[in-house]
């Protein structure tokens, strides 16, 4: 691996927001952080924070207040145009709309950077769009309009063209936002593959904790408290999360890793029944803000049989019934 | 490799393409040929050709009425139909709007700010101009000035001014401020002076003379092979400027030369033959329709081979076959013009274009 160890960007004391004439509004400060090709970065934090300022700042596209922002060793703010679009390449929130323009079009835009001024096409570019094509997995729509495309589609179609730009730096804001919930995994895993089997630092930004913590190498967090920087593991470790998930209706149970709403009811039940049965039976009575407990519970439910034939029996103190279904039962404790 | 060649990049199929390149061509000659033919005037197909040859007819006053008339008239209206859709395809392509036309940066307005600063307000020191053969020379000077005064304004507006909605709204409030003023003008002035002016508005492909048709070739030429220079800069521009951007397109530089580019080629049409509405708004639609590209490589030279043909059509129109009417250009195009451009507007409703 070449310059394995050499960050492709290194980010120290960055201070990001905007400058007018009479004053500057800082939106986020004391940025440090290094971005290794190979890795998957996932900036998170929650809306506000400045997230897409600081994309924005990694691409060149807005200068910092303060600090150093280097690529490969050198400033980034100096790096001649096309040298930049050489190194990063972007895809934003915006969606593309252009009425007759097919995928291979759009992939071939990618190639930009690396043509003359007469922008004569080699066969080394069409081959290296074609890789790019087919390694976000769209071979078979190389030829269809970009507007005819799933959203899901059309986003790969963007990764693709940032594959042809052949950087070793991609960014990415908020490549999920539209999509559903099979094409955000695909979408993340995807450049997860890409930056395993490509060698590129790709960062995106993301909401979706869930999935950045399930692929991303090193999370970026963004939070009132400060920047923090670390493997998804290390930052539920030190509560990082519980600060980014937590509000007054919802918290981040650091035990399980999972994110609940706060439902207070405090009706403490006991399950018994099927080990398979129990699990969901305890999670739909957690979710719906009851304590489970093994000593003095106020509701007793036992389950019995299997499939169809399932029965909750729910007993307490002189009152007893039988629900067919966990949505009986909770409309029935509700 | 294999496949890697099959997908042409920018990937209409090269013999579709030809072909339509080659139909286009081919109407552009049939109806120039017609343009010629047709007038108040019979002269057989025959002796056209004997006369574009240099070859002697059996009367010498058709030759006169050919080449000082139909040939620059004919001419005219190819020049005219490429710049004017040339241009209405970068603008549409650089504002992000299907119903961007040369005219959006203000130009018309300009141009009729010159024109009407000349015919109304100084024609009551030259009574007898109008009726010269400077005129014409005169009115394309005003026109042309009243247009780079706009022109300047939006150029030194579009390199402080990052946003491209803010300088199209500020191209817009340009024109409308012009156009106010001519109004002011127009109401202050003298019943025979505002019908000059008006006819101007009117558009015209007859008044540009054989003298006159050399330096607006020259300007078409050159507006023409800046656009065709800048086309893959205007194919990156199509995602959107932040990401031209981060493609390493140096979006200002860019802009300013577009709008140079559609400067010198609506301007100077509308110099010599008025404001010549919807060709270029309409024409730029049609050659996506034709070609099925975004390409710009392919859709520049599409779109003035479709505005040339679609401008002689125009013009053969406006000179009502039969008769010794000649209708004014403009209300031809607009006719020919708008249902193109409704068609595209009803069509947007499904596929939202930009």
């Amino acid at each position: 691996m070449m310059n394995a160890d050499i960050p492709i960007l290194e980010i120290a004391g960055l201070s990001i927001g905007y400058a007018w004439k009479n004053g500057v509004k800082e939106v986020f400060s004391s940025i440090t952080a290094r971005a290794l090709r190979g890795e998957l970065i996932a900036l998170m934090g929650r809306n506000g924070m400045g997230k897409s300022t600081l994309l924005r700042c990694i691409t060149g596209m807005l200068k910092p207040l303060k600090g150093r922002l280097e690529l490969e060793g050198k400033d980034l703010n100096t790096c001649p145009r096309r040298q930049l679009a050489r190194t990063i390449g972007f895809v934003s929130t915006d969606p593309v709309h252009v009425q007759h323009m097919k995928v291979a079009d759009l992939v071939a835009l990618g190639r930009f950077p690396h043509r003359n001024w007469m922008g004569t096409f080699t066969a080394n570019d069409r081959q290296l769009v074609w890789q790019a094509i087919e390694s976000v997995g769209l071979a078979h729509l190389a030829n269809s309009n970009i507007h005819e495309i799933s959203d899901g589609e059309r986003q790969r179609a963007m990764i693709a063209r940032t594959l042809a730009q052949d950087t070793d730096l991609i960014v990415l804001d908020e490549p999920t936002a539209y999509l559903d919930l099979v094409n955000r995994y695909e979408i993340i895993h995807l450049l997860h593959r890409l930056a395993r089997k490509k060698n590129k630092c790709i960062i995106f930004s993301s909401h979706d904790w869930h999935l950045a913590t399930a692929e991303a190498d090193l999370i970026w967090l963004m939070d009132e408290a400060g920047w923090l920087s670390g493997a998804p593991e290390d930052l539920a470790m030190n509560g990082s999360f519980s600060r980014l998930l937590g509000s007054e209706n919802m918290h981040y149970d650091a035990r399980t890793g999972q994110v609940r709403l706060k439902r207070e009811k405090n009706i403490t039940v006991s399950v018994e029944g099927q080990k398979g049965s129990v699990f969901w039976t305890r999670k739909a009575l957690e979710r719906s803000g009851c304590r489970i407990t093994g000593r003095d519970p106020e509701w007793t439910i036992k389950v019995t049989g299997e499939g169809e034939g399932r029965r909750w029996k729910m007993i307490s103190g002189g009152r007893f019934h039988v629900a067919s279904s966990l949505y009986e039962v909770l409309h029935y404790l509700r | 490799m294999k496949e890697a060649e099959n997908i042409s990049v920018y990937s209409h199929r090269r013999e579709t393409t030809i072909a339509a390149f080659l139909v286009l061509v081919c109407l552009v000659l049939v109806f120039f040929a017609a343009d010629l033919f047709l007038g108040s005037v019979k002269i057989p197909m025959k002796d056209i050709f004997r006369i574009l040859l240099g070859m002697p007819t059996e009367r010498p006053e058709w030759v006169d009425i050919v080449v000082r008339f139909r040939l620059p008239r004919a001419i005219t209206a190819v020049l005219a139909g490429m710049a004017l859709s040339a241009s209405g395809l970068m603008m549409q392509t650089v504002f992000r709007n299907p119903l961007a036309g040369p005219y959006v940066l203000g130009i018309s307005a300009g141009a009729s700010l010159g024109v009407a600063l000349l015919v109304l307000g100084f024609s009551a020191f030259l009574p007898d101009f109008f009726s010269t053969s400077g005129s014409a020379w005169a009115l394309a000077i005003a026109a042309w000035l009243g247009s780079a005064l706009i022109l300047i304004l939006i150029l030194a507006v579009s390199v402080r001014v990052n946003d491209i909605m803010t300088i199209l709204i500020l191209g817009i409030l340009f024109g409308s401020a012009t156009t106010a003023f001519v109004s002011i003008l127009q109401y202050f002035s003298e019943a025979a002076t505002l019908k000059t002016f008006i006819v101007w508005t009117m558009g015209s492909l007859g008044s540009v003379g054989p003298r006159q048709l050399g330096v607006l070739a020259v300007c078409v030429a050159a507006g023409c092979l800046m656009a065709l220079f800048l086309s893959n800069s205007l194919n990156v521009l199509l995602l959107g400027e932040p990401y031209a951007r981060s493609l390493g397109l140096n979006i200002r530089l860019v802009r300013f030369l577009v709008f140079l580019a559609t400067s010198i080629l609506a301007g100077s049409i509308t110099a010599f033959c008025g404001p010549v509405g919807f060709i270029g708004v309409a024409v730029p639609h049609l050659a996506r329709m034709i070609f099925h590209t975004a390409d710009h490589r392919i859709l520049l030279p599409g779109t003035m081979l479709a505005g040339a043909s679609l401008l002689l059509v125009s013009d053969m129109i406006s000179q009502v076959p039969g008769t010794d009417h000649v209708l004014p250009v403009n209300a031809i195009t607009a006719l020919l013009g708008i249902p193109i451009v409704v068609w595209v507007i009803i069509r947007n409703q499904k596929t939202g274009f930009v």
